[in-house]
């Protein structure tokens, strides 16, 4: 039996990637494949828990670094 | 006359070089060039292991003078003085050019990277740059650039990745532990597929700095090892609060060496083990592997845990949720010099991040809040169980399609039912160890278990028990350079 070039959704991977390089076609493609390996999945997901917040740290301050010999549990420099 | 068995296989750990030195039956020096000659051997075989992209002879022979020279006063820095490592190379060893697995010339380093600033203060004495899959991003460890790194069991195999040339190393006796990095399992997979031990710890317990990173919110630096006590050993090496890092400021202090060693020999009676018993049907995970690490809960129950069986959030819903933020954020660290060569990159490369710059910030965003759930459901199971076991990699190492060596290799199966299981804690940044447990097609298999942050060595401390209950016996593989080092 003849050995398959590798592919990725039915195409050779090595022509896919050529494929994807184009400016117009391949982006699309791109976009297409994405959506259907991925996002759709994602997209389809049920987030109406108001508590599911972004995993993104924002603090109004910058963190200041632990003193001599390393922070405590959770703690900071002055803790 | 009664035949005399063979004495079993037993790799060279960290903790027998330790006690060669201690004893003067070896020195550092003998051992560095003893590594440095089986490096270059296995790369002279047919196929060439390729574990190696780069020995550091110059620093390597230095770093083993000075610790011969400490061993000889009877004044070592640490259980690591003198012992050979490997770091894998998308992470800083000052002067030396860090490929990250591509030909794309990144500048030259001029200091190391933390982890190995932290490896040299204890004594360790770095080798050589270990291969890796592409920048890091991918399953297989295969590499057109660099060479695949052959898996020590079987050349007719890969490693798994991304640090297949750590853990190739490790499993073929060139080195007793190899450092890699975990984005979605890249440590603890291809420790899975060499019958080594793979350690992802905690997300901050290791600094990241001079580390090139491909994902921003999911890597980690970990050890791959013969035990779980050279893991141990290797952790607390290298764990610390690094003051220009403010990622690790939170970690509370490990233990030294020796109470680290002492609470892996402890028994774990009483300890709460949750058992992941559904992910054993599941379409993702080999029944023969989920076999083996239904074996592997026994042998925790017959040491004494307390087993009770525990859902986790669906896997596959975590593979999508990591593989948009991979989409996202990768390649953090390298994006400049990496988006403007994507030609000169394999094509598995060029098509998944050609692929991932379609995920919009709402996408990103909709992951990270799934995330949180994601978190949030883990976090609940500790208030239940001390530790969850489960598979580490699905499958055991597949076979190398030739074609793939030149054009790269991307099989969504593949990678689902490599990392299936260990992407999960790469969202929670939970720690997880992968510790050998069996053989599948005469191929290493391991479990998985997973712990709350940063109970690292309540992680050890259980793969310890399964590494006593002997489920996995070491055997000497097909490919094997360890015999001069220890």
């Amino acid at each position: 039996m003849a050995v398959k070039s590798p592919r990725l959704a039915g195409r050779p991977l090595l022509a896919l990637a050529r494929l994807l390089s184009t400016p117009v076609a391949g982006r699309r493609l791109a976009e297409s494949l994405m959506r259907k390996i991925v996002l759709d999945r994602l997209r389809g997901r049920d987030l109406t828990d108001a508590e599911a917040r972004p995993v993104i740290a924002f603090r109004p301050e910058p963190r200041r670094p632990p003193g001599p010999g390393g922070a405590a549990p959770g703690g900071t420099a002055d803790a | 006359m009664l035949e005399r068995p063979a004495p079993a296989f037993r790799p060279p750990t960290i903790c027998e070089l330790e006690r060669a030195y201690r004893e003067g039956r070896r020195t550092p020096r003998e051992v560095c060039d003893a590594t440095l000659a089986a490096i270059r051997a296995s790369d002279r075989d047919d196929p060439p292991l390729r574990a190696v992209i780069r020995i550091t002879d110059e620093r390597a022979r230095s770093g083993a003078d000075a610790a011969t020279e400490r061993w000889g006063r009877g004044q070592p820095l640490s259980p690591l003085d003198g012992v050979p490592v490997l770091i894998k190379d998308n992470t800083d060893v000052a002067g030396v050019p860090t490929t990250n697995g591509t030909v794309l010339e990144f500048p030259v380093p001029r200091r190391d990277s933390a982890v190995i600033e932290r490896l040299a203060a204890a004594g360790a004495v770095v080798v050589g740059k270990a291969n890796l899959h592409e920048i890091g991003a991918g399953t297989t460890g295969i590499n057109p650039h660099h060479g695949t790194a052959r898996n020590p069991h079987d050349p007719r195999r890969w490693c798994g990745g991304s640090s297949s040339g750590s853990a190739s190393a490790v499993a073929a006796g060139l080195v007793p532990v190899a450092i890699g990095t975990d984005a979605g399992g890249s440590v603890r997979a291809p420790a899975a597929f060499v019958g080594a031990v793979g350690l992802k710890p905690t997300f901050g317990r290791i600094s990241r700095l001079g580390m090139s990173i491909l994902c921003d919110t999911l890597d980690t630096l970990g050890p791959i090892a013969h035990t779980c006590a050279d893991a141990a050993l290797s952790l607390c090496a290298m764990a610390a609060v690094c003051p220009d890092d403010d990622e690790t400021w939170d970690q509370p202090p490990l233990p030294g060496h020796g109470d680290c060693l002492a609470a892996l020999g402890r028994p774990i009676a009483g300890l709460r083990v949750g058992v992941t018993r559904s992910l054993f049907e599941h379409r993702r995970v080999d029944p023969r592997v989920a076999a083996c690490v239904s074996r592997a809960a026994d042998a925790l129950a017959d040491a004494g845990a307390l087993l009770a069986d525990v859902e986790v959030p669906d896997i596959e819903a975590c593979l999508v949720i990591g593989l948009t933020l991979l989409g996202a954020e990768g390649p953090s660290g390298m994006e400049e010099i990496v988006l403007a060569n994507l030609s000169r990159l394999g094509a598995d490369l060029r098509v998944m991040l050609l692929c991932g710059e379609h995920v919009s910030a709402r996408d990103y965003l909709r992951a990270q809040r799934a995330r949180t759930l994601v978190r949030r459901a883990w976090r609940a199971l500790f208030d239940q169980v001390d530790l969850v076991l489960m598979p580490a990699a699905g499958i055991p190492a597949g076979i190398i399609r030739r074609d793939a060596l030149t054009t790269g290799e991307i099989d969504e199966d593949t990678s689902a039912r490599a990392i299936g299981c260990t992407f999960p804690s790469n969202l929670t940044g939970y720690p997880a160890l992968s510790v050998p447990c069996g053989r599948v097609e005469d191929m290493p298999v391991s479990a998985q278990l997973v712990a709350p942050p940063w109970q690292e060595l309540r992680a050890l401390a259980a793969g310890a028990a399964l590494e006593r209950a002997g489920l996995y016996r070491p055997r000497r593989p097909a490919r094997w350079y360890g015999d001069g080092i220890a």
